[in-house]
């Protein structure tokens, strides 16, 4: 069994992004951590992972909820197609981390293409275009 | 006045013996001579006896005597009764004859040698100024002899003549006061000033009893009629003040007519402001709720497939019991390794090993770790799946709240915005004050109806008590009236009084005066030294002075003669100027004056005895020549004689 | 002077009168209490001042009435 890691990792290139992420409202407010997942999982669903080049902490691995383990894990499972990936836990939070690189750039694409404070309405047209439930 | 006859019976000395005194042409002198145990005193004590039942002048040796007769008593019978009779006539200056008897009946104790007196009455008989004879006893006789002389001024009428030598030696101030207070009836005065005074006082004491009760009521009446007075005014202005607000309304409300409710107006602005900040507040919160569900459920959306995937990879695992899983590979793998039981410490023998080989051959054990993680995940995930099914819900219901708080922030907007448009133009301060004013007037009309209300309560409870007390103080005034009365009668007695008073004070300087004058005149009439006297002056103590030509005072240095002139002056003085017209008689008038001056003296009494009835009684060492030279003439002269067993005394006439 | 009527010097009767002023009632009534004790052996007793008083200033009111009337 290989350690969890004491944190995770962003690249040091996506610093500024996530900076620029708080100049959207829907993000303003919302803790690392939560714009860390939500990055997450945007790029696990547009399918873009860009490896870190140059790491640095973004939160701790304590902060994370057992719901937020639950969907790192799924994700990991997923993208390993094995579940043994939970044994490497080191190798679980490289996957969504570098889901969560590629997520970054995407939202800031996005945000740099809309007008501010829309955010939220285009992500609620998305999220009720996926309404697969 | 003058006496015309005395008759005594049985009375002393005198067994049956009649005196009569006819007058001389010119003077009505009488001169009764006697030696001393001859009655001669008695004769003046008879007068006495008749007029007022005493006998001031009894001699030692008559004290002892019984009053009736020694021969009358000699010749009565043991226990009898015995008259004894003194009759006194007179004739008044109206030629009113009167007649004063007294009678006394004694019984007579012969064996005991007492005497007592049984009955004693006196009769009168008189003419009145008609000529009708009219007859008195008992009480209205001692009142008539009262009013023809009084008792207390007998003394001034028939005396000793010792009494004319003492008079002025002794206390003469104090008797001079005495005679002139008994001869101007002052006496009377002071009893009627005495009555007078404590009935005042009676009155005063019955009047300020009533008094204090009155006082209090009226004090208390004063009370409540000031409060009434106050709560009168206070009424008053109390309806000014409402008739003022009432106009000040008016007015206002005239102003404010046509002028939109401003107040109510602003009242209603402030109060949309508030609701439609309230309402942004919530749909503040709303959109928070909603973004954060967004973003929540908005990650699990995203990677709604992948989760949904695992959900059916562990459902699967768990159908197949490999979640959880039945064997601990670890645990079989070592007790492989050990030959020995992990969980029971025995031995492995047999088939067991290969069982057990067989076991972690099998490729679907799951470890341990894993499948902790995935059966937590398992619960997590599925709630995720429910939360999801129930996000798209929510995310409609809060929009459509969204909504409805928006349509409702555009309406009260409008509202508020139609509101403003109306306040728009006015003088919001001013109408405002007009309306604070009007405010201002109506508290003020309230406040003062209500006033009013306690006023006129009060009003009416001053009015009530005063009803109340006007009824008491009426009671008291009926007790009032008698107060009044009271006080009239208070009044009445008080100027009775200073009336009298002053009555007195003047009769007596008025007396004095007169008798002062009178005495003057009397005594240098009579005097013989016309020349060594000026004047006589009664001063205001009473002190009788004789001043002296040579202008001092001379009364302690003149003759015994001289002085009982000025006594007898006085005396005859008294006479005039009491009214009372009575004769005089005087026993041994002239004993004490000296031969010189006896005949002088007699002269005096011719004098006299031109315009009064002038009775004398002498011893007759007494009646010696000088004087009986001088009245032998003129005088009518008696002698009493004793009878040879002095029984009894004869009158004899010369 | 010195004239008696009743027993009563004059000169005390025309005093009162003098001292009366015009005070005819109280005039009336203090000659009357004069002759009073004369009179009679004894004089008056008090009883006999109240009701002459109480008579005399009834006589007052009736008096004051009538001017009043």
């Amino acid at each position: 069994m290989v350690n969890k890691p004491d944190r995770l990792y962003i690249d040091l290139k996506s610093r500024p992004l996530y900076e620029k992420l708080e100049s959207e409202p829907f993000f303003k407010g919302k803790t690392r951590k939560e714009q860390f997942l939500f990055a997450m999982a945007v790029g696990f669903k547009n399918n873009i992972k860009i490896t870190i080049e140059k790491r640095e902490g973004i939160f701790l691995t304590k902060d994370l909820k057992p719901e937020d383990e639950a969907l790192i894990n799924a994700i990991a499972i997923f993208d390993a197609n094995s579940i043994d990936i939970l044994l490497d836990k080191a190798q679980v939070f490289k996957i969504v981390e570098e889901y969560a690189n590629g997520g970054i750039q995407i939202l800031i694409n996005k945000i740099n293409s809309i007008e501010i404070g829309t955010f939220e309405k285009y992500f609620e047209k998305d999220l009720f275009d996926l309404n697969k439930i | 006045m003058k006496i015309d006859k005395i008759i005594l019976k049985n009375y002393r000395q005198f067994n049956n013996v009649e005196i009569l005194f006819n007058k001389n042409e010119n003077q009505d002198l009488h001169v009764i001579i006697g030696k001393n145990g001859t009655g001669k005193t008695n004769i003046l004590n008879s007068i006495n006896w008749c007029l007022y039942q005493d006998e001031p002048h009894l001699s030692k040796d008559s004290q002892i005597l019984p009053v009736v007769n020694l021969k009358t008593i000699k010749e009565t019978n043991n226990n009898q009764l015995q008259k004894v009779i003194i009759e006194i006539w007179l004739t008044t200056e109206n030629n009113q004859t009167m007649l004063f008897r007294r009678n006394g009946l004694y019984s007579i104790y012969k064996d005991e040698n007492k005497v007592i007196q049984q009955t004693n009455y006196l009769e009168i008989e008189y003419t009145d100024e008609d000529g009708d004879t009219k007859f008195l006893e008992g009480d209205d006789a001692d009142s008539f002899v009262d009013r023809v002389l009084p008792r207390r001024i007998r003394e001034f009428f028939f005396f000793d003549g010792e009494r004319l030598d003492k008079y002025f030696k002794e206390a003469s101030s104090q008797n001079i006061r005495h005679a002139i207070f008994d001869i101007a009836q002052i006496d009377l005065l002071e009893k009627i000033e005495k009555r007078l005074k404590s009935l005042s006082r009676e009155l005063e004491n019955d009047a300020g009893r009533l008094n204090p009760e009155i006082d209090n009521i009226r004090k208390e009446l004063e009370k409540y009629e000031k409060m009434y007075e106050n709560t009168t005014l206070e009424i008053d202005n109390c309806n000014e003040q409402i008739k003022i607000a009432k106009e000040k309304i008016k007015e206002l409300t005239n102003s404010l007519l046509g002028v939109p409710d401003i107040e109510d107006l602003e009242k209603k602005r402030e109060k949309l402001k508030t609701k439609i900040k309230e309402k942004k507040d919530f749909k503040k919160r709303k959109a928070i709720e909603k973004q954060n569900l967004l973003f929540e459920n908005g990650t699990k959306l995203l990677v709604w497939d992948c989760l949904k995937n695992i959900i059916q990879i562990i459902k699967e695992k768990k159908d197949n019991k490999e979640l959880p899983p039945t064997h601990d590979k670890k645990l079989i793998e070592n007790t492989i390794k050990n030959k020995i039981c992990a969980l029971c410490g025995q031995e492995i023998k047999g088939d067991s090993e290969k069982v057990l080989t067989n076991l972690v051959n099998k490729t679907n054990i799951i470890s341990p770790e894993i499948a902790a993680d995935l059966l937590y995940m398992d619960g997590i995930l599925n709630n995720f799946e429910d939360r999801v099914k129930k996000f798209y819900k929510n995310i409609k219901e809060i929009t459509e709240e969204l909504e409805s708080y928006e349509k409702d922030i555009m309406q009260l907007e409008k509202d508020l915005d139609r509101i403003e448009k109306e306040l728009s133009g006015y003088d919001i301060e001013k109408i405002l004050t007009w309306h604070k004013e009007r405010k201002h007037f109506e508290t003020t009309l309230d406040i003062n109806n209500q006033k009013l209300g306690i006023l006129m309560a009060k009003k009416d409870s001053s009015r009530k008590n005063i009803e109340k007390l006007e009824m008491k103080l009426e009671d008291e005034l009926k007790k009032e009236k008698k107060l009044k009365e009271l006080r009239i009668h208070l009044d009445f007695c008080k100027k009775a009084y200073e009336i009298i008073n002053k009555t007195k004070q003047n009769i007596m300087i008025q007396t004095k005066e007169e008798i002062m004058l009178e005495t003057k005149k009397i005594f240098f009439q009579l005097i013989w030294k016309k020349e060594t006297f000026k004047d006589i002056i009664i001063d205001d103590e009473y002190n009788i002075n004789l001043i002296h030509s040579m202008g001092y005072e001379c009364l302690g240095s003149i003759s015994a003669a001289e002085r009982e002139l000025l006594a007898l002056s006085f005396t005859l003085a008294l006479h005039k100027i009491s009214g009372f017209n009575f004769p005089i008689l005087i026993d041994t008038p002239v004993a004490r004056v000296s031969d010189e001056q006896r005949k002088n003296f007699g002269n005096v009494l011719i004098d006299i005895s031109k315009d009064k009835q002038v009775i004398l009684l002498f011893t007759p060492s007494e009646y010696s020549e000088e004087i009986s030279n001088i009245l032998d003439n003129k005088a009518i002269k008696y002698q009493l004689k004793l009878t040879t067993d002095e029984t009894e005394t004869k009158l004899e006439v010369l | 002077m010195g004239k008696q009527s009743k027993g009563i010097n004059d000169s005390i009767i025309r005093e009162i009168k003098k001292n009366s002023l015009n005070n005819k009632i109280i005039e009336k009534f203090l000659i009357e209490i004069v002759y009073g004790e004369t009179e009679k052996s004894g004089g008056l007793k008090l009883d006999d001042y109240k009701k002459k008083i109480k008579e005399y200033s009834d006589k007052i009111k009736e008096d004051n009435d009538n001017e009043n009337r």
